[in-house]
């Protein structure tokens, strides 16, 4: 293993962290809405904005301790500078540090998502120079073939996420400019930039996991993230519809939104094409928990980003849904369910690499991941309900947002029922990742820090191959009772190390 | 270079031109002056943090409504009494509407008449079943 990869750790421990926290400030927040007079210690629209920017910031972060990972994996090299890597995390998490508590006190620009005072703003455009310097120089420094398609996606998605996000630093006098500038990056970043890291992560992941030959992927990969780029940036133009542009936006937005479905169904098409049946049965319990977070992440990408974008995109309807909780339905399930869901896979795959999660540990991830699933689905679903009754009660008959509110009401108690869920699952899954790293957390934070001898990988497969002679062959079992002892040892030597 | 790589640059770089174009084309010429008012009035509305319930072009918070054109839905006096004697928010029974001084509501009234002066398409759209005759704006 690379340095670089032991260096990602903490990125993916933090990510975990905020994910956790995530879940408890929304759940507040959901309750705030239905029972105003409760007296919540935080304020709505400080809870919130810290809810609104949590759920980009903690998959960037996770996502970036992925690029770490498998970046210098694809490269075959450490990265240009481990030190980089250090100060780029301590750089990061002290800016979200900042942000959200800032926000929490109530330092808050009015912008959607892009709540965070300027400084703040300029403090994440460095973190993200820092990113793309360190992995450009590595790129440009290694003997791998310059197409390879994992290193493209991951450096494109990475130089966007500047280009895009420059513009947000400051905010504009008009309104319809203020609204031009914001969807760059809450459309663009998760629908481009953070999808062409995703796919680069993720094709890397299927590589070493299913053991997939890289030229059978390869082309998938080039034309997922061809697609990605081609629809994505365009199809911001479904932003644009009501904000007082021209309307050939319209045309645009909606064509090109229509596209979008195309890089989901190759991505799809590509992760199945990797795994096979025999090879999911021969995965160990931590690639079992990775699969099936990255199953989830596939099924909401088609419909909840996919269909269910494709069908809001199409300006007519668009022209009724926008502006309820239909959207919000659809930031959920795209936002967490596509990218959380992913996020989530590639940390516990990198935390668990070296650390050996105890076994009953699993049983409570297995929970945990359902009720994070059952509490989107709910959520989502809730949320559904409750916009389509917003277009009927205000956008068809006409009643006023105050009587309209109090018709959807029984829905969005099912939405913080579904939220209800949701925080137990993100907080036992937190619990569990935690649980498991502190025996190393003081490693984790040393810069120079290693972990252990043996990976997890290799003693899954030795686990494999002594249960295997030991129903086959009997006669020795006095010699392969010696090999478990010593296998036990090991196992136990990995623990305290 | 390899051909797959090729096509993949020259769709990015394309893209993001296309896309530049665009966006210059939209706002040259097309935009109107904020004035002054408006833009202390947008300010506040920014520092109240009016978008976490509220949405503009149907963007924010959507419990509190729409203010695209709120202006000339409510007009001045109604926008200015419900700012400056806040009701209580829907389904509360003590928790009211954020309070606004009298010189913060005229602001933010500027920004609301300049809101509603952008072309947009008619959006947010009136409602299929609506009889109604559209309130004069004071």
């Amino acid at each position: 293993m690379f340095r670089s990869q032991h260096l990602s750790y903490k990125y993916a421990l933090f990510a975990y962290f905020l994910f956790g926290l995530q879940g408890l400030v929304a759940s507040g927040g959901a309750i705030d809405l239905l029972f105003p007079d409760l007296g919540n210690p935080i304020p709505f629209a400080s809870g919130r904005a810290f809810h609104l920017n949590v759920s980009i910031y903690w998959p960037l972060i996770g996502m970036i301790g992925a690029m770490y990972f498998f970046f210098c994996q694809e490269a075959e090299r450490e990265f240009y500078s481990l030190k980089l890597i250090t100060i780029n995390f301590w750089m990061l998490a002290g800016t979200l540090g900042l942000i959200l508590g800032s926000l929490l006190l109530g330092f808050n620009e009015g912008r959607e998502y892009l709540e965070a005072i300027w400084p703040l703003k300029l403090a994440t455009a460095a973190c993200t120079i820092l990113l793309c310097f360190n992995l450009l120089t590595t790129y440009l420094a290694s003997d791998m073939p310059r197409s390879r398609a994992t290193l493209i996606s991951m450096v494109t998605g990475s130089v966007t996420l500047i280009i895009f996000y420059v513009p947000n630093i400051v905010s504009y006098a008009h309104p319809t400019v203020d609204e031009i500038a914001k969807f760059m990056v809450v459309h663009i970043w998760e629908e481009m930039s953070l999808e062409l890291i995703g796919t680069g992560v993720l094709a890397a992941l299927l590589i070493q996991v299913t053991k997939v030959k890289r030229q059978a992927v390869e082309t998938a990969i080039y034309l997922d993230i061809t697609f990605a780029v081609l629809a994505g940036i365009i199809a911001t133009g479904h932003h644009y519809y009501w904000i007082g542009v021209p309307s050939y936006w319209l045309w645009l937005g909606g064509t090109f939104s229509a596209m979008q479905v195309l890089p989901a169904i190759v991505l799809l098409y590509t992760t199945v094409k990797s795994i096979t049946f025999k090879g999911i049965s021969d995965l160990s319990y931590r690639d079992k928990i990775t699969m099936f977070l990255i199953g989830s992440s596939m099924f909401y990408h088609i419909f909840g980003a996919g269909f269910l974008g494709f069908l809001m995109a199409y300006p007519p309807l668009n022209r009724y849904v926008h502006g309820t909780y239909i959207t919000s339905a659809h930031s959920h399930l795209a936002l967490f369910g596509v990218f959380g869901f992913l996020v989530l896979a590639v940390c516990f795959h990198i935390l668990f690499t070296e650390i050996i999660l105890g076994k009953k540990m699993y049983r409570w991830c297995w929970g945990a991941i359902i009720s994070l699933n059952a509490g989107l689905l709910t959520m989502g679903l809730g949320l559904l309900i409750a916009g389509g009754l917003q277009v009927y009660f205000w956008r068809v008959i006409g009643l006023s947002i105050g009587e309209t509110n109090e018709f959807i009401r029984p829905y969005l108690f099912i939405r913080a029922f579904g939220g209800f869920l949701y925080a137990i699952g993100s907080l036992t899954l937190t619990f569990v990742v935690i649980k498991g790293i502190w025996p190393k957390i003081q490693v984790i934070f040393q810069s120079e820090g290693r972990l252990s001898i043996v990976k997890c990988d290799d003693l899954h497969r030795m686990h494999g191959l002594v249960e295997e002679l030991l129903q086959e062959e009997k006669k020795i079992e006095p010699l392969l009772k010696r090999i478990q002892v010593l296998y036990q040892r090991l196992l136990f030597f990995n623990k305290e190390k | 270079m390899q051909f797959s790589l090729k096509i993949f640059l020259a769709t990015v770089f394309l893209s993001i031109a296309v896309f530049a174009f665009v966006i210059y084309d939209s706002m040259a010429g097309n935009l109107q002056n904020v004035p002054s008012e408006a833009v202390k009035g947008k300010m506040i509305f920014q520092k109240k943090a009016c978008i976490e319930c509220h949405t503009v072009f149907g963007n924010g918070g959507y419990y509190g409504g729409d203010l695209t054109k709120a202006y000339k839905k409510f007009g001045s006096n109604g926008l200015r009494e419900y700012l400056t004697q806040p009701p209580l928010l829907s389904g509360a029974k003590k928790k009211r509407h954020i309070y606004l001084s009298n010189e913060e509501a005229e602001e933010i009234i500027a920004y609301f008449r300049f809101l509603q002066s952008i072309p947009n398409m008619d959006w947010p759209p009136r409602p299929v079943y609506d009889k109604k005759e559209e309130p004069r704006v004071k």
